[in-house]
Parts: C-alpha cells; sequence; structure tokens
C-alpha cells in the first residue's frame, strides 16, 4: 500500500511539472466552442419587396413571413420564446397576470435604447401595440413598464405577443421606424438582377437589395455578424445556383428545388408546415346541393397522395385549419378520402345544380408554381368523382389582402402568422368568408369544437400545409431558426478563413428538419 | 460512487468487494433516484394536466369496461410517460371504468402531443356513431422537462448540477479537510461557490464580478483552479484575470491582463499508467452536440483515445476535484439547460 502511495505521489510531482508546462500551450479553437465576430451574411429570398411596418402586414400572406423575419433583425418584442416551450425576457424581464387573465403587467427592461440611442420608454411600447392588439384590449403606460388589459380573458397573451407582428418600434415619421435590435436598416437599393438563369429569354428581373448592419449598442449584446444582405425577387432556381457557386450564404428554396439541394448535399432546413394551402368555395353552402358539392369534392381529394406524391413528402395531409403542430389536436380530424362516396353524393345532386353538368371554375391564389401544381390535382382527383373543373388564371387576392374574383372555387394558400392557435383561427376569418366576427374559445376543448363546426360550413376545405425551405452555406454556424420559421440571425456566425460552401460539415448533417 | 473507481489504493478494501459493491450499488440507486427527482422540476403540473382530463374524459359516455391505448408524441420519458399512464388510469377506476386488455372491449385513446408552447392532452371515446373527444393543455414551461435517462482508457461522465441560466464555466474545488466537495460556478454576473454534492449542493459563498457590465453575445469566461487545496480562485474573462478568495466575504480583485486561453485540460492517473492525456472538445458551433476527446498528451495530431459525447455543445473545461478529471459545462440542446458534468479519466475495471 505504501508503495502505491509513493507512486502516487511522484506520478502527481511529475505531472504538475507536465501541467505547468503543457497549460502555456495553447491551441486556438480546440478548447470551448467559441464563435467568431465579423462577415456578413448574405440572403436571397422570394419575395419581390419587403415592408418594416408591422401595422401594414396583410394576415396569410407570404410576405407576412418574409417582412416578419426582415422585422426580427431590427425589432425586438415583449417576451420571445424558445425552442423548449420557455418564454424568455425580451424586452420585458417580468410579467405576471391576474386570476382571470385579463389584465397583464410587464416591468420594462432598463437601459434598452433605441438605435438611434434614445431611450426606450414605456410610452414607446403602449405606441407601438396598441394599434397592432386586437380589439377591445388597452395598452396604459405604468411606472417602468406597461398593463394591458383586455375584455375577455387573454390566457395566451404570451403566445400572442412571441409571434406575428408584434414588435416594439417607434415611429418618427418619415416611414423608418426605429428598432431596439441586433441590426440596423442600413441601406435599400433596387437594381436589374444581371444573368438571371431562370429568366434568360424574357426580361431581367428587378430584385430589391437591404443592407442591415450590426447595431454596436444593442442592449443584448453586439450581433457576431458585421451586417446582413438580404437581396429579394430571387427565384428558388435561382438560389440554389448562388449557393451553390458560393454567392451566397442563405436561400430561400422551393418543395422542388429543395430536393435537389438535398441531393447535392447542400446543407437544408425545412420548418413546420407553416402555409396551408385549401379550396375556398364561394359564398356560403344554402342548398342541399351546394352541401353535397362541397362534401364530395372534400372526399374526392387525395390529400395524402397529394403530400406524398405530388409533394416528394414534404408536405402533410391537412384536414383542419390549424396543423398539427400549433393545436396538438390536428389528428382528430379526418383528412382520408372516399372517392366511392364522393360519386354517391354526386349522383344525388340535382341535374341542374352548379357543379352536376356545367363546368367548376377554380383560380389560383398568387399563382405560384406549387399552386397550380395543387390545382391540377385537384382538378384530376374531383374529374374522378365526376366533376368537371378548369383552372383560370387570376389572382384571388385583393390589394388589402381580402380576396375575390367568380371562380367557384378558388385555391388559396395561408401563411399561419401567430403561435396562439386562437389568434391564428381568429386571423382566419377573412379566408373562412365569416360574416360576423366570431370569437374563438380560449379553451382547448371548446377551440376544437369550434374549429370542428367550422369545418363542417364547408367555405374552406384545406388539403395539404407546406413547410418552408432553406439552403444554408456550411460557413453558417450557430444557424437554429425555430422550428416555426424565427431565424434568430443575431447568434448566426461564419466561420471565417476558409471560401464559403465548403462541403466538411454537410457531409456530417446534410438535412435539418425542425420540430416543434 | 466514483472513489469505489477510483482510488484502488487500500488492499483491505479489495477484500471487501462484495460489500462495496452493495453500498456502491445502493448509494448509485440512491444517488440516481437523487439526481432524477429535481429534472423533473414541477412533475405535479403534468399530472394535474392528466388528472383534469381523467375528469373529464369520465364525464364522456362511455362503458364500464373498455381499454387503454396510449400515445406519446411529445418530448417526455417513457418512465414519465407511464407515470402520467398510471395516473390516468387510477382515475379513471376512481370514476368505475375497468381498463382490460386482450378483450374486445371499446377504446379509450389517450395522445400526448406537443405544440411550440403547450404539451396537449386528448382522449377520444368513439361510440357507435359518434366520437367524442376532451382535450387538457400544460404550459411546457411549467411541466419542466426531463432526461431520457472497458479495458483501457475511458472517460466517464457524472452530471453535477444544471440550471436554466448561463454557466460560462464551473470547477471542482480540491476537496480540503474536510472532504466535502465544493463547486465553483461561474456566471456571467457572479462567482459561486457550493458545497454539498450532487442533487444536494448548498450555495456557500457568492462573489460579483467587478467593473461595468456590458452585454455580449458571446460571454465567455474560465476558472483556474490550482490543484492542491487553496482558497484562491482565479477566473479568466476577456481582457482581465481576477483573484478571488472563496473563503471570505472580499472583494473579486481584477486587473487587465490579456492571459492566454486554455486549449483543454492535461489529465493523468496512476491507474492508467504516467501517461498524460488531452481533454478537448471538438465543438463546431452551439446548434450541435458536443464531444469530448482524450488525445495522448503530445506533439503533433494523436488519434483519438477515448470520448465523452454530450447532448448540446460543450462551452468550458475547467479543473476537476483531481488530477484525473475536469469539470465541463455543456448547454443541453434538449432541455436547453446548462450543465456542469464532472468527467473523470479511468482505467481498467
Amino acid at each position: 500500500m505504501r508503495c502505491t502511495e509513493l507512486r502516487w505521489r511522484a506520478a502527481i510531482r511529475s505531472l504538475c511539472c507536465v501541467v505547468a508546462v503543457c497549460s502555456c500551450e495553447a491551441r486556438p479553437g480546440m478548447a470551448a466552442v467559441r464563435p467568431q465576430y465579423g462577415g456578413v451574411l448574405r440572403v436571397e429570398l422570394r419575395a419581390a419587396s419587403a415592408n418594416l411596418n408591422p401595422a401594414k402586414w396583410k394576415a396569410g400572406s407570404a410576405d407576412f413571413a418574409t417582412n416578419e423575419r426582415l422585422a426580427e433583425l431590427v425589432f425586438d418584442r415583449l417576451v420571445t420564446l424558445d425552442n423548449y416551450g420557455r418564454f424568455q425576457p425580451q424586452l420585458a424581464t417580468e410579467w405576471s397576470h391576474d386570476a382571470a387573465a385579463k389584465r397583464w403587467q410587464f416591468t420594462l427592461r432598463q437601459g434598452v435604447k433605441f438605435s438611434d440611442g434614445t431611450p426606450l420608454t414605456p410610452g414607446d411600447v403602449v405606441a407601438a401595440l396598441q394599434p397592432l392588439l386586437p380589439r377591445g384590449t388597452q395598452v396604459t403606460a405604468t411606472g417602468g413598464g406597461i398593463a394591458i388589459q383586455s375584455a375577455a380573458p387573454a390566457g395566451d397573451l404570451l403566445e400572442l405577443l412571441v409571434s406575428g407582428r408584434y414588435f416594439i418600434y417607434r415611429d418618427n415619421g418619415g416611414g423608418l421606424l426605429k428598432g431596439t435590435g441586433p441590426f440596423v436598416l442600413e441601406t435599400v437599393s433596387a437594381s436589374i438582377r444581371e444573368g438571371d438563369a431562370t429568366n434568360a429569354t424574357g426580361p431581367p428581373a428587378q430584385t430589391q437589395r437591404l443592407r442591415f448592419a450590426s447595431n454596436e449598442n444593442c442592449w443584448s449584446g453586439r450581433p457576431f455578424l458585421d451586417a446582413v444582405e438580404v437581396t429579394l425577387g430571387v427565384s428558388p432556381l435561382k438560389a440554389l445556383l448562388d449557393l451553390q457557386l458560393g454567392k451566397t450564404d442563405v436561400g430561400e428554396l422551393s418543395v422542388e428545388t429543395s430536393l435537389r439541394a438535398q441531393q447535392t448535399n447542400l446543407r437544408c432546413w425545412v420548418s413546420a408546415p407553416v402555409t396551408l394551402y385549401a379550396l375556398r368555395f364561394s359564398g356560403n353552402a344554402r342548398g342541399e346541393n351546394e352541401q353535397r358539392l362541397r362534401e364530395a369534392m372534400a372526399l374526392s381529394v387525395d390529400r395524402g397522395a397529394m403530400a406524398r406524391v405530388l409533394l416528394q413528402k414534404q408536405a402533410q395531409a391537412a384536414g383542419s385549419f390549424l396543423p398539427q403542430w400549433l393545436s396538438g389536436y390536428a389528428f382528430l380530424f379526418d383528412a382520408e378520402s372516399n372517392l366511392e362516396r364522393a360519386k354517391e353524393l354526386r349522383k344525388m345532386m340535382a341535374a341542374g345544380a352548379p357543379g352536376a353538368v356545367q363546368t367548376l371554375r377554380i383560380s389560383v391564389d398568387g399563382g405560384s408554381e406549387l399552386s397550380k401544381l395543387i390545382a391540377e390535382r385537384v382538378v384530376v382527383d374531383a374529374r374522378a368523382a365526376g366533376f368537371t373543373l378548369q383552372t383560370v388564371k387570376g389572382s384571388a387576392r385583393t390589394q388589402d389582402g381580402g380576396f375575390k374574383g367568380d371562380a367557384e372555387v378558388q385555391l388559396v394558400a395561408w401563411r399561419y402568422t401567430s403561435l396562439s392557435p386562437r389568434a391564428a383561427l381568429e386571423d382566419m376569418a377573412v379566408v373562412r368568408r365569416a360574416t360576423a366576427e366570431s370569437s374563438v374559445p380560449a379553451e382547448p376543448d371548446a377551440r376544437y369544437a369550434w374549429e370542428r363546426k367550422m369545418m363542417d360550413e364547408r367555405t374552406l376545405l384545406p388539403l395539404v400545409a407546406v413547410p418552408d425551405f432553406l439552403a444554408v452555406d456550411a460557413r453558417v454556424r450557430n444557424w437554429a431558426p425555430a422550428p416555426w420559421g424565427e431565424w434568430r440571425l443575431a447568434d448566426v456566425w461564419l466561420e471565417q478563413g476558409e471560401g464559403s460552401n465548403s462541403t466538411k460539415d454537410t457531409v456530417r448533417k446534410p438535412s435539418l428538419r425542425a420540430r416543434p | 460512487m466514483l472513489r469505489c473507481r477510483f482510488t484502488p489504493v487500500n488492499k483491505k478494501l479489495v477484500r471487501r468487494i462484495p460489500l462495496l459493491a452493495v453500498a456502491c450499488a445502493t448509494f448509485l440507486f440512491l444517488f440516481n433516484l437523487v439526481a432524477t427527482m429535481p429534472v423533473w422540476g414541477r412533475p405535479d403540473a403534468l399530472e394535474d394536466g392528466v388528472e383534469r382530463l381523467a375528469k373529464k374524459a369520465a364525464a364522456l359516455p362511455h362503458e364500464p369496461r373498455m381499454t387503454l391505448v396510449w400515445t406519446n408524441h411529445a418530448a417526455l420519458s417513457q418512465q414519465r410517460v407511464e407515470r402520467l399512464r398510471a395516473t390516468f388510469a387510477a382515475q379513471m377506476e376512481a370514476a368505475q371504468v375497468r381498463f382490460v386488455q386482450g378483450e374486445s372491449a371499446p377504446a379509450l385513446r389517450v395522445a400526448i402531443e406537443q405544440t411550440p408552447s403547450q404539451i396537449v392532452f386528448t382522449a377520444t371515446v368513439t361510440a357507435a356513431e359518434s366520437t367524442s373527444v376532451v382535450i387538457e393543455e400544460v404550459a411546457r414551461a411549467a411541466a419542466g422537462i426531463d432526461r431520457s435517462s472497458g479495458n483501457s482508457v475511458r472517460l466517464e461522465k457524472e452530471l453535477l448540477c444544471h440550471q436554466e441560466t448561463k454557466i460560462l464555466s464551473a470547477a471542482l474545488l480540491p476537496a480540503g479537510t474536510d472532504s466535502e466537495k465544493r463547486l465553483a460556478v461561474l456566471t456571467e454576473e457572479a462567482l459561486l461557490i457550493y458545497g454539498g454534492g450532487p442533487g444536494n449542493w448548498n450555495l456557500e459563498n457568492s462573489k460579483v464580478l467587478p467593473g461595468p457590465r456590458q452585454a455580449q453575445r458571446s460571454a465567455h469566461g474560465q476558472l483556474i483552479v490550482a490543484a492542491q487545496p487553496n482558497a484562491r480562485v482565479g477566473i479568466l474573462l476577456p481582457g482581465r484575470r481576477c483573484e478571488a478568495d472563496v473563503t471570505d466575504q472580499s472583494v473579486m480583485a481584477c486587473a487587465n491582463l490579456a492571459a492566454e486561453w486554455p486549449s483543454g485540460r492535461l489529465l493523468a492517473l496512476p491507474s492508467c499508467g504516467t501517461q498524460a492525456w488531452w481533454l478537448r472538445s471538438d465543438g463546431v458551433d452551439w446548434t450541435e452536440e458536443g464531444r469530448l476527446l482524450l488525445h495522448s498528451a503530445g506533439a503533433g495530431k494523436e488519434a483519438v483515445a477515448a470520448e465523452v459525447v454530450f447532448a448540446g455543445p460543450v462551452i468550458s473545461i475547467s479543473a476537476g476535484d483531481h488530477l484525473g478529471s475536469a469539470t465541463a459545462v455543456v448547454r443541453d440542446l434538449s432541455s436547453g439547460n446548462y450543465e456542469v458534468y464532472r468527467v473523470a479519466l479511468a482505467c481498467g475495471n
């Protein structure tokens, strides 16, 4: 035993020397994970233009999502939601509510300044939130914070505030809003994109470029990136080519180009299914024939095949207004097709009823390639049940975000923009053609029953829910967006010193799929 | 637990291996029990939700004999789901519903789903012509997050503690005369000294970091601890070095000094021979799982002798309670918590 102890002590002595010598040796990059500051992140997006004023965003539109992502660079929210379901303080450090959840108190973080150096005040928060919050909600400044008073219990107020348009900003007039976020909008420029491979025969496409510089005095610390350069109006194919050539770092892709990107080992990121494609019928189903027509159409569409084959397993069949990741109960809705029953219903329709003999017109919202593909699939499925549909050109959307057109059926795309299931359903009133504003219950069972009742009205027939697709260059680090699409670029950094588009890590992790 | 493994010095102990094995097993069991309990956080939140669901489900039209079909799609461990199932079954049986298996009986389906902010429980009873559904929600934040729970040189890890707020660095202080474990934890604001042990850490002392506090996105720091029991702890921060006496209430002293940061930790253990080993992280960024790799200390790129994998990036590596161990701070990507591990070199059995 004594011998062992001596050996142990001798070893300790010799090791102390080794430690003393070796601890002088420092090998950078081998210790803990250490992000690097600097670099410009280049992003290419599909949307043709952006608007950073949350008050002007159209609920449910694809542009809403682009605007929200860019606004996250410049503005902060009162609270955020992390990937573990925990609400995290942002501009508010503490919050509480009364027993009825009608009055919420938020304490504001001290020492926060807007990008122009002026301090954030409770008055700024009131001015930003009051026009954005639902009717019947009052925001007032209190000592060191704000209070939000709603007429009905608002147990989901935090879910509401962490998503959508609920950013805190100051409007000094002149159109440019000031924020407290990690970046500052530096320049906006429009240019002609030359050599657009997807547009070789036509005129060169217009692109808008936005440059966001890092906010050195951001309350949450300077972001790692020096700047983010966003190019708008870039087609998915062009974005894919640019990624492969190292001309961009993040590119927005489509279903098709996402599959292509995965085959070429590019790092792809897929969000939760955030865009619903649905059929919208014109008018309410008044007569029995109209009811039968809609039920038969619902039963004729094979949503499963649409998601599996047409969208190559990149989408989810939708049997309800809200997707599973948002409501948690969508699986209770049936999305199965039943062609035989659809044919029976078709036969039961009166001979002169709309849809029984004459061709039904289906218009496509936005006219995107994906919308056209889905519409064509609906036409094929409906034909199998005995209906004749014809796709017609023309947007189903009006300038103010509403819907128009005299086609009997419209294919609409609806982007979910709230993490509150109640608010998400209320937002959909415009697309459901709800005549009177009906409030969605807050309690989950009542909300489920409400949604089922609205589904039975058959003004809107959900088809598939499709995620967002992005490809990310291998040198982009800390790329960890929320499953619902929030990018969190303040924490992203670029691996310096090597050429972009290296493939060493894309082989290790070629595809990232978000899970809520 | 670890002493049995690391100090085969006293030969009398070797003769008492069966006794020690029983003692170790008992300690392991108790430690595991204690270590797991706080991780559940507030277990009543989910169980309360399930109880409420059971009350609602009992009010639905149902048969006296039913089969319970239980599905979990949320990030909950099997163990916890089983507890919830038992709670639900007990509530339903109290309401005169008997669950049977292998018989033809109507199904009561319970599903646990997860949304960005909620855990959603649904119970469904399908009768001849209709389906009845009841739903309960529990905030994910209130539910807490739980975890699924050789021969040559190897690395062993032991979870010492974890918390939601950021930990920059942590180090086990060499045991003094009282042989009680003490853990130094460096946060963005202060140096905290805990006594006790895993599952039972008590705050003994705290020292606020002096100077103006400026938010840093990449806040980092490193604890420097002497190998011998010592009251003083060094702290490396960007551009300055601080020193604190952990036994008294004196103010921490800091000086502007651009010191080089250690690249890893050198480990050695008599039972592994006279060889020294470098313990380093091969992490890429904050979004990837981290590994600690053990390389033979020497020039050039040595082969990896052993590795230990974590559920998230390794934030820092500092001193352990002896030369054969280190203390690593890891951010668990599944829970978002910062975890402190004791990582120890081990050889033989």
